[in-house]
Formats: C-alpha cells, sequence, structure tokens
C-alpha cells in the first residue's frame, strides 16, 4: 500500500540526482509486492476493524481535524490565541471536562508557555494579530 | 598520565555552575520523562533541542545526554508500578516488575533498578572512555565505502532486531531513506520531490517527524483509548536491596551491562533491543527460567542495566565516526553541528574539552540520579496519577512549541501533524516507527558514501566487496538481512 503511492514519484526522478531514488522506488515496489503476497496467504487480512470502537475513532478524527485546523491557523492567529483555542477543543470535546475547567486550563496554560517559551526563553513564536 | 590529564580536563570543563545547573536539568528532565508514558526521550530531546542552541554545544550536549539516561532511570518506576513502559526501554521491566509490585516487593524492584542503573550507566562510561580513543584510531582507515557498508550494516541489524514483521521494518526503512532524499540534491544542487514547496526545499525535518511519529501519534492513541491504568499501591520504605537480593542481581547487572554496552555501539542497535537480549540471556542462564515473568529479580536488574549501558555505548560510534546509531544520537549530532561542532575521527583531538567534559558529565549526572531517585520516588508515583486526559493536551503543546520553535514555520506543523497521523495508522497496522526514523537520518550520509564509492570504483558496485573493513560490515550486514529470509523457508519447509 504505502509501496505503491511511492512508486510513481520514484518513476519521475531526472537521472544523476535521481539514481539513488529510482533504487528506492524499485525497491518498494518489490517489497510491496511481497508484503501482498504474504498478506494474501493470511486469513485475518481483512478480519480486523480498524477502530477499538465508534466513539473512540469519532474522537481520534475531531482531534485530528483541530490540529489539522491548528497548522493553518497558528500563523495569522498567533500562537497565543491559537493554542488556546486548541486545548480549550482538546479539554472540553475530546476528553470531556466541564465548560468551565476546560476554558480557565486552557486560558492558564497557554499564557504560562507564552509567558516560558516567548517571554523568558525568547524562543521565535508566530506572535500573530494580538501583539501586531 | 595523559589519561588523568584528561580525566581533569574533563571535571575541570564540568565544574562551571551553569553546566552543573544543566546536568542537573538533563538528568531530572530524563527521569520525568522517563516517568511519564508516551513521551520518551527522542521525543523530549526534539522539543528541547532548539533550546540547546543558545547554549554553548559542551553544555548542550550534557544536558541532552543527561535527559537521555535519565530517561532510562525513570522508565522502569512506570514498569514497575503501572505495568506500562514509561518509554521503549523499559517494556521488558514490566515483566517481572510489575508482578514484583503486586507481591509488595515494588521497593527492591525500585531499588534494584536504580542501583542496576547506576552500575551499569557507570560501567559504560568507563567503556566510553577508553573505547573511543581506540575507536578513533581504527576510524581513520574508513573511506567512503567503508561508512556506507557500516550503514549498511546498521539498518540491517535494526531491521532484524524489530519486534514485528520484518518485511514491514524493511519498508519503513526504505520509505524513510526515501524521506530523507527529499530536499536539495547535495551535489547538483537541483530540488527533488519538493513539489515546489520552499519548506521542503531543505528537505523533510526530522524533528516534526519524530514529535509526530511518537508524540502525536501517541497522544491519538490515548484519545482513542482513553483508560488510565491503576498505580499499585506500593509500600516504598524498603528501598535498598537486601543481600539476598543483590546476591541475585550482582551476575545479572554485570552480564547487563556488557551485553546493553556494546549493543549500543552496534549501529542500529538500541536500548530496547538491549533490554531484550539481556533479559533473554539471564532467562537462558538462569537455573530457575521458570520464575521469569513470576517477579524474580534478576528479570528487573539486566535490562535496567542493558539499557543504561546501551545509552553510553551509543555515543561511541557518534563520537568517533560521526554516525548516530539512533532517532536520540542523531538529534545529539544536530545540537553539535548546530553549535559549530563536527564529530568525527578528528572530534576528541579537536575539542577534548566536549569529549571529556561530557564523560565527566555522565560520571556526574549518574551519581546525581541514584541519590535523586530513591528519595524522590514518590514523587514520581504522585506524577503517574495525572490522568492521561491532563497529559495529552500537555504533550500536544510541547510538540506545537518545540516544532515551531525550529523556525517558527507552520508547514513544519502540518508535517508533524501528517505524520502524528502517519504514526497512528501504523501502529493500527504494526508497522514500527524506529527503522523510518533510522533510515531518514542515514539517508543522506548513505546517498552521499555510495555516490562517492561509486565515483571511486568507477561504478562498480565491487568495491565494498574489495576492501577489507567494508567486506566485513557488508557480511555481517547481509547475515542479517537474509537471517529471517532463510528463517522464513526453513520454517515452511519443516511444516510442509
Amino acid at each position: 500500500m504505502v509501496a505503491a503511492l511511492q512508486l510513481p514519484v520514484g518513476r519521475i526522478a531526472r537521472p544523476g540526482p535521481g539514481l539513488f531514488p529510482l533504487l528506492l522506488g524499485a525497491t518498494l515496489a518489490g517489497l510491496g509486492l511481497a508484503l501482498l503476497l504474504q498478506a494474501t496467504g493470511t486469513e485475518a487480512f481483512a478480519a480486523r476493524s480498524f477502530w477499538a470502537d465508534a466513539s473512540g475513532g469519532r474522537r481520534v478524527v475531531g482531534a485530528i481535524a483541530v490540529l489539522l485546523i491548528y497548522s493553518f491557523a497558528v500563523e495569522p492567529l498567533g500562537f497565543l490565541a491559537a493554542t488556546f483555542l486548541l486545548l480549550a477543543f482538546l479539554f472540553r470535546v475530546t476528553f470531556g471536562f466541564r465548560w468551565g475547567i476546560s476554558l480557565a486550563a486552557a486560558a492558564g496554560i497557554s499564557l504560562v508557555s507564552h509567558l516560558v517559551f516567548v517571554t523568558w526563553l525568547r524562543v521565535n513564536l508566530p506572535p500573530g494579530w494580538l501583539s501586531a | 598520565m595523559e589519561f588523568f590529564d584528561n580525566i581533569l580536563l574533563g571535571f575541570s570543563t564540568l565544574f562551571v555552575p551553569s553546566r552543573l545547573f544543566f546536568c542537573f536539568l538533563g538528568t531530572l528532565i530524563g527521569t520525568v520523562v522517563g516517568v511519564l508514558p508516551g513521551i520518551g526521550p527522542a521525543g523530549a530531546i526534539s522539543l528541547l533541542l532548539p533550546v540547546t542552541f543558545s547554549l554553548d554545544p559542551t553544555t548542550g550536549i550534557i544536558m541532552l545526554a543527561g535527559i537521555y539516561y535519565g530517561c532510562m532511570y525513570g522508565g522502569s518506576t512506570t514498569s514497575i508500578l503501572v505495568n506500562i513502559p514509561g518509554e521503549a526501554a523499559s517494556t521488558v521491566t514490566c515483566l517481572d516488575g510489575y508482578q514484583m509490585a503486586r507481591q509488595g516487593r515494588a521497593g527492591a524492584a525500585l531499588g534494584i533498578s536504580a542501583f542496576g542503573s547506576f552500575i551499569a550507566g557507570t560501567i559504560g562510561v568507563v567503556g566510553l572512555m577508553l573505547l573511543t580513543p581506540l575507536l578513533t584510531k581504527f576510524a581513520v582507515a574508513f573511506g567512503p565505502p567503508e561508512y556506507f557498508a557500516l550503514m549498511f550494516c546498521g539498518l540491517s541489524i535494526l531491521i532484524y532486531l524489530a519486534s514485528g514483521s520484518v518485511l514491514k521494518a524493511v519498508i519503513m526503512a526504505v520509505v524513510g531513506i526515501f524521506l530523507g532524499v527529499i530536499g536539495l540534491d547535495i551535489t547538483t544542487g537541483i530540488p527533488r520531490f519538493t513539489y515546489g514547496s520552499l519548506t521542503l526545499f531543505d528537505g523533510v525535518g526530522i524533528v516534526p517527524v519524530v514529535m509526530g511519529l511518537f508524540g502525536i501519534a501517541e497522544v491519538l492513541d490515548s484519545i482513542e483509548r482513553p483508560t488510565q491504568q491503576e498505580v499499585v499501591k506500593a509500600d516504598l520504605s524498603h528501598l535498598l536491596p537486601t543481600r539476598d537480593d543483590w546476591k541475585a542481581s550482582a551476575g545479572p547487572i554485570l552480564r547487563g551491562s556488557v551485553v546493553g554496552f556494546f549493543l549500543g555501539i552496534l549501529p542500529g542497535g538500541t536500548a530496547t533491543a538491549a533490554t531484550f537480549a539481556s533479559y533473554a540471556l539471564e532467562k537462558k542462564l538462569s537455573k530457575h527460567p521458570e520464575r521469569f515473568g513470576q517477579g524474580t529479580i534478576e528479570g528487573v536488574a539486566a535490562p535496567e542495566a542493558a539499557n543504561n549501558a546501551a545509552v553510553t555505548g551509543a555515543f561511541i560510534p557518534l563520537i568517533s565516526l560521526g554516525i548516530p546509531t539512533n532517532p536520540v544520537m542523531a538529534m545529539m549530532l544536530g545540537a553539535l553541528i548546530v553549535g559549530g561542532v563536527q564529530p568525527g575521527p578528528l572530534f576528541i583531538k579537536e575539542r577534548p574539552d566536549i569529549f571529556w567534559g561530557v564523560i565527566a558529565s555522565m560520571y556526574l549526572g549518574n551519581l546525581m540520579l541514584l541519590i535523586l531517585n530513591l528519595p524522590l520516588i514518590p514523587l514520581w508515583v504522585k506524577i503517574l496519577r495525572i490522568p492521561m486526559s491532563v497529559l495529552a493536551p500537555l504533550i500536544t503543546l510541547f510538540c506545537m512549541i518545540g516544532c515551531l520553535s525550529l523556525n517558527g514555520n507552520y508547514v513544519e506543523v502540518l508535517i508533524m501533524v501528517l505524520f502524528g497521523i502517519l504514526g497512528f495508522v501504523f501502529r493500527k497496522f504494526e508497522y514500527e516507527a524506529a527503522p523510518l526514523v533510522f533510515g531518514m537520518i542515514l539517508s543522506s550520509p548513505i546517498e552521499n558514501k555510495l555516490r562517492q564509492s561509486l565515483l571511486m570504483s568507477e561504478g562498480s558496485f565491487g568495491i565494498f566487496f574489495t576492501r577489507p573493513i567494508a567486506l566485513f560490515f557488508m557480511a555481517v550486514g547481509l547475515t542479517f538481512f537474509l537471517l529471517p529470509v532463510l528463517q522464513y523457508l526453513w520454517s515452511r519447509r519443516r511444516s510442509a
């Protein structure tokens, strides 16, 4: 599966710098084939379901969505605001804390981390519109 | 006398207030990271890597090394009290450690793993101190073919030691090598597989990948199954092992140290592999192998010694050859290079202060950990009671900060999140992340050495088999590579 995705990428490489990727692509194709042969030999191939249970699956998909949104939102919103929203979502929706606790914890943690990393350690985090 | 001069140089390098402080801080952070399940040394070091850029390289390495071996001390606590490994290298400790805790011997188990770690750590440092200069002389004889053969050998060992399907491990390693290819080609400057993205010009950063695969994936995992493991209510008053405990553990600790140390030196031999190997060895040597898994103290002492010795051993190839043997070592290499120091055969001669300073810090760090750990165990137990629903958002936060602080580039956050999802899916399908990371680290050196070798030989692959050192590593590598295939064919023939 992984091999199949990578294969066409290996072929369009230029010669010269493409030699090494081509070798890799070919190796991957071979390995993918081997894995397929091995997998078809066993019966447990498609028997297992991906998620342990449905609610767990929903929580994970929600968390993934919010993490993806975060990676796009952190630059325009800035670290402080985006992190507050991310944490509030994780506490409230994903882990089911009450609203009050979730908001307070998210606010506290994002403020403290801003103070520690930006103010004290002078790490460059996206400032966003708050300081602009 | 040169030897004592060097030791003196080491301690004089170390005894600067700021270095002592960071050595202490490193071991402390390491222990906490080790205690907390879900975030291992690779993740922790990649988080703190940007912080070390503002320190001088000696101090930075002293702290990162402290985190690494501190982790090995901390990991056992969680294994023994909760039956989930604090980090991968203490997985084996769960087997007997947790059983001991259930039988009310948690104190003895924690005590012996702290002492075992200390003894092994010290043995490891002595070995590191004596062997590295020797190996450095040997390393001068290394040309591109030898480096290539050595890295090939390391990859096949790692794949062989992978716990699940060998085929899957090979695939992960090749995918990793492929990821490492992304970016500007070093020899020609042609962008490869960047699809016009400026971020990808520099290649896919190792730090976002590691944090995604180990940090974010762990968070997603805990979100799906939010069960909290019970911490065993332990009697912690008897931490000092009894004379009988010592009698039973002395052999395992010493053997574990030796096994761990040499597996640590091997490229691809991780601390985790060392623990499995030493546990298996003790079981084989024991007069009562049936007691293993039932809470025998040997089963705690041996792997805990092995992982500490392995961590120290892993510094040897990094320092003498400049080759990282595992993801954590790749982070160390990164910290050194950013600090303007290039490890390799000339490293000890050029920067004796760093080498001997780090050695001295390891002696002291191990001592600090022993002193720290025994009285602080109740505190670690409190940390363990923090529910995952609080930890998971915090781990996410630290991953985000670590990732953003690298270049302040949101594309890297995206890469991290994507690898988090990938890592989560990999776990579901039982693909191991370690070979991928390792392949990715070694990708560009492997490719360069391959090209240089082929230039030297004018295109003949024979160059890897005509030079003695290269031939040796190729032979070892190929053996480990073909061994699983032969075993598979063999078992098939027998069952047919």
